[in-house]
């Protein structure tokens, strides 16, 4: 059996030129101009042009969830998005929710009283999707809006954690929506 | 701190600030000035060689900078073996070695380029045109069959007392066969390299669980001594064994970012980190017991079958799935036998996954003794007590602690296993058949060794201490760990203690590997602080019973530094095996119409000596039983037998636990601490949370349904025949 794709050592290169572009795109509400081509997903426009590496990458195919962001207040895979698609809307990363003065966002609070995490790769998406997931219910259902744990685990479960730490993540989205509660 | 109802201090992950805010950062998230990208390109045919490699359309694309193959890799020095634990490459053979094509995703070439779009798009036009050999990547296909002798030093053909007459003299008889399929570490950070030199020095940043292993290969690979090779892996993102190994990208982004004189990263894709990284091989287990009416063992044969690679035969250090190494002492059996053969296939060559060998001999060995409990009219619980070894049997010699019966205490307390129907198919919730089921737990007592460095020096805030030595945090909560070894050892608060992890500059460090990296550490880590605590004395002259804070506050400005190390200790000596234990209680619903399974709810308890952090233990402890529900129920590595390629190779086909997977887990320990193996009493505890828990799991399947499956993962076609 031979590759069926024909070999030629003399065949003109396939790629034609493409000068890299500019775009703006908005992260964490900054504008950016950015020189990426028009290949350039959301997460790699992130990771590898602006440096803002909070957002991982495990799968580069939307099966993993590590690279969950929020564009326009919804929780989106980074991967499967283009940033040619999004330079209108404004995308929120890891880096956005974290405080500036040292604090720590309440679902960030959460995951690290509840030790939902380990090796800490898929913990930026996990909470990514948490912070949306309980704005989602409080859209849904109003905002004395109370998730079970079963649905809690259903609605986190586009985020992959290998290292198990789901039980302690269900912990940790429950406390945060409790402690919503309390600071109303 | 706090203290649980274990008794064990408890403090939360003093890394989990980095973690939660995207702060901490991982190799893949390092951006040296002047850095590219690499792609691999794999091969498309599962073995033959390459006969045409036309990469002119590559190199002509935009922003590429190199494309390295066999014809221009230029030379590697000779790698480590592995025979003497200093380092491991992940098969025998160098890469980009030759036109020789083993297995499907062999790497035949790679592209660097100015950003990752333009390597990618270059790595897309490398045309490879092949000549195919015959192939095997299914079991029976196999053309050659090796008969490992050992694995790890352990031999795997052995026998003791006499098998053939206590099987022809055993009044009852099983004889079952036991399969599971390939499992893959699948950590959710891919393999990820960035190399860059200054000179004649390499700093590498590598997704690593042994940076000195790293080390120990590239300086071999680029004919350098080991101290002009730095690397550094400060956080990991998972691994469960298959970062041991020093990747082949690894080696190759050192020799790319040497050829053009820039810094490179490559960062496996998922499919590459699924088909290039070492797997946890299939197994076929036959298990022939023979027992006395009551249950009681009297001989054991287990004969097992694994896959390894084509290209390896050969390799001194060559791994095989140690599947008898437990099988051989859990219980009390006086005549045993097992033997191991090892089916030479295409496919990347099988390294370790969490518990490797454990997890799979579990699964074989306890579904026989559920089997064994029902031909005898036995409680599963009980047929284990009547064979509970009381010292080693194989060895021939006393535990250094075992606590396994207060594990089935305390776990069928906690579950509620005394009110367990024997029968099958007679707990019902509604359409759910309900069953319960158990299995023990163990795993042995590894230690690799290690320096600590402790150096506490007086501030103006007041004394702090900073822990230095080589091994990785993976998650394993061991920046925590030592923080708190240390701050216990000095008197300090946990807060006043910095942890330095993860870099050869620091003192050395064996793998975060075989649950060891406590074990190996903290002890070197409070016999440091032991001999700061001396140097302080000294300093208090003839006041001895001064507090140590007022010691410490005599030495503004000033720094005392201790060094103390462990040293390796593989299983047993001279005096005692050291190994833990544990027991699962499982139950499952299944839902009988369509044969679907939940795992509702897990009771485990533990025997692992002194826990040294309840907070990070118990999330190891989960963790590793979610391993055991994916090994059950779900994870599954398919090789196509036709065309050799892994048709599953991404997270969408390889299935790992989600969430909605998991029910609430009750997790415990006993606790007590093994001075015997350490002054501190640990033993390791990452990996034992596995074994046992796809038993556990099938003898609960058994008891909600009747039917006994004995092929992972378990199947709802298998429910609805």
């Amino acid at each position: 059996m031979t590759d069926p794709i024909p070999t030629s050592v003399d065949q003109k290169p396939v790629a034609t030129q493409r000068p890299p572009s500019g775009m703006s795109l908005h992260f964490n509400g900054v504008r950016h101009m950015i020189p990426v081509d028009a290949r350039t997903t959301v997460l790699d426009a992130l990771r590898e042009h602006l440096q803002l590496t909070g957002t991982k990458k495990g799968c580069d195919h939307g099966q993993c969830g590590a690279c969950t962001v929020h564009i326009n207040g919804r929780r989106v895979l980074a991967c499967l998005s283009l940033a040619v698609a999004h330079t209108d809307d404004d995308i929120r990363t890891i880096e956005g929710v974290t405080p500036s003065d040292g604090a720590l966002h309440p679902v960030q609070e959460a995951f690290l009283a509840c030790d939902a995490l380990q090796c800490g790769f898929c913990t930026p998406g996990q909470i990514m999707s948490a912070i949306a997931l309980l704005d989602e219910i409080k859209t849904e259902q109003g905002p004395a809006a109370r998730l079970s744990s079963d649905e809690i685990r259903e609605r986190m479960s586009g985020n992959i954690c290998r290292c198990g730490a789901y039980p302690n993540i269900v912990a940790a989205v429950t406390r945060a929506m409790a402690g919503q509660d309390g600071a109303r | 701190m706090t203290t649980t109802q274990e008794n064990s201090p408890a403090h939360v992950r003093v890394d989990g600030r980095a973690k939660v805010t995207g702060q901490a950062l991982y190799t893949a998230d390092h951006h040296p000035p002047g850095l590219t990208h690499a792609v691999l390109v794999g091969a498309t045919v599962p073995s033959g060689r390459v006969t045409g490699l036309d990469t002119a359309a590559a190199s002509a694309a935009p922003g590429v900078l190199l494309v390295l193959t066999p014809a221009n890799r230029g030379r590697l020095g000779q790698l480590p073996d592995g025979t003497r634990y200093d380092g491991w490459p992940p098969e025998a053979r160098p890469p980009l070695a030759d036109d020789t094509i083993h297995r499907w995703g062999q790497y035949i070439a790679l592209v660097v380029a100015e950003t990752l779009e333009q390597a990618q798009y270059g790595a897309s036009l490398v045309r490879a045109r092949y000549e195919t050999a015959p192939f095997a990547t299914a079991l029976d296909d196999a053309t050659v069959v090796s008969r490992p002798e050992q694995v790890m030093g352990e031999p795997m053909q052995i026998s003791r007392g006499d098998p053939d007459t206590a099987w022809a003299d055993a009044p009852v008889r099983l004889d079952v066969t036991y399969t599971s399929p390939n499992n893959h570490p699948c950590a959710l950070e891919p393999h990820a390299t960035v190399a860059e030199w200054d000179g004649e020095t390499l700093l590498v940043h590598d997704s690593t669980q042994w940076v000195r292993g790293d080390q120990a290969v590239l300086s071999a690979a680029f004919g350098l001594a080991p101290e002009a090779v730095r690397v550094r892996a400060p956080y990991v993102g998972g691994m469960f064994g298959s970062k041991i190994a020093t990747g082949s990208h690894t080696i190759l982004a050192a020799l790319a970012a040497r050829r053009i004189g820039r810094p490179v990263k490559i960062v496996l894709t998922r499919k590459q980190v699924l088909t290039n990284v070492g797997h946890r091989s299939e197994t076929v287990q036959r298990m022939r017991v023979g027992a006395g009416p009551d249950g009681s063992l009297a001989v054991l044969r287990h004969d097992t079958r694994t896959h390894a690679a084509v290209n390896e035969d050969g390799n001194p250090s060559e791994f095989h799935e140690p599947t008898s190494t437990m099988s051989r002492l859990l219980y009390d059996v006086p005549a045993y036998s097992a033997t191991h053969e090892s089916a030479r296939l295409n496919v990347m060559a099988p390294g370790w996954m969490r518990a490797p060998g454990e997890a799979t001999c579990q699964w074989a060995l306890e579904s026989t003794l559920d089997e064994l409990a029902y031909e005898v009219g036995a409680d599963p619980l009980e047929l284990r007590r009547r064979n509970h070894a009381g010292r080693d049997p194989h060895h021939d010699l006393p535990w250094s602690s075992k606590h396994l019966l207060e594990c089935y205490e305390q776990g069928a307390r906690r579950f509620g296993w005394d009110r367990r129907p024997d029968a099958p198919r007679s707990l019902r919730d509604g359409p759910d058949l309900i069953g319960w089921g158990m299995a023990t737990a163990t795993y042995p007592g590894w230690r690799f060794g290690a320096t600590a460095r402790v150096r506490l020096s007086g501030t103006a805030g007041g004394p702090r201490a900073t822990v230095s030595t080589s091994g990785s945090e993976v998650g394993n909560g061991a920046y925590t760990m030592l923080a708190m070894t240390a701050a216990e050892g000095l008197g300090l608060p946990v807060e006043r203690v910095t942890v330095e992890l993860g870099d050869t500059g620091l003192p050395p460090s064996a793998q975060t590997g075989g649950s060891s990296l406590t074990v190996s550490t903290a002890p070197a880590v409070r016999d440091a602080c032991l001999d700061i605590r001396v140097q302080l004395a000294r300093l208090a002259g003839g006041r001895p019973n001064m507090a140590d804070g007022d010691l410490l506050a005599e030495v503004p400005g000033a720094t005392l530094t201790a060094e103390a190390s462990t040293s390796p200790l593989f299983l047993r000596d001279g005096e005692f095996a050291y190994q833990s234990f544990g027991a699962h209680f499982v139950e499952v619903r299944v839902r009988p119409e369509i044969g679907r399974i939940r795992v509702s709810r897990v009771v485990s308890v533990f025997d692992v000596g002194r826990v040294l952090n309840a907070t990070t233990a118990r999330s190891q402890f989960i963790g590793a039983i979610i391993f055991g529900i994916g090994q059950a129920l779900h994870e599954n590595l398919i090789y196509d037998p036709v065309h050799g390629l892994p048709v599953n190779a991404d997270l969408g086909g390889y299935l790992v636990p989600v969430n909605a997977d998991v029910p609430a887990i009750d997790v415990s320990w006993i606790g007590a601490p093994d001075l015997a193996f350490n002054p501190l009493g640990c033993r390791g505890l990452g990996e034992i949370g596995i074994t046992g828990m796809a038993p556990a799991i099938g003898n609960a399947v058994f008891h909600a349904t009747g039917v006994r499956v004995r092929s992972l993962p378990i199947s709802p076609a298998e429910l609805v025949r």
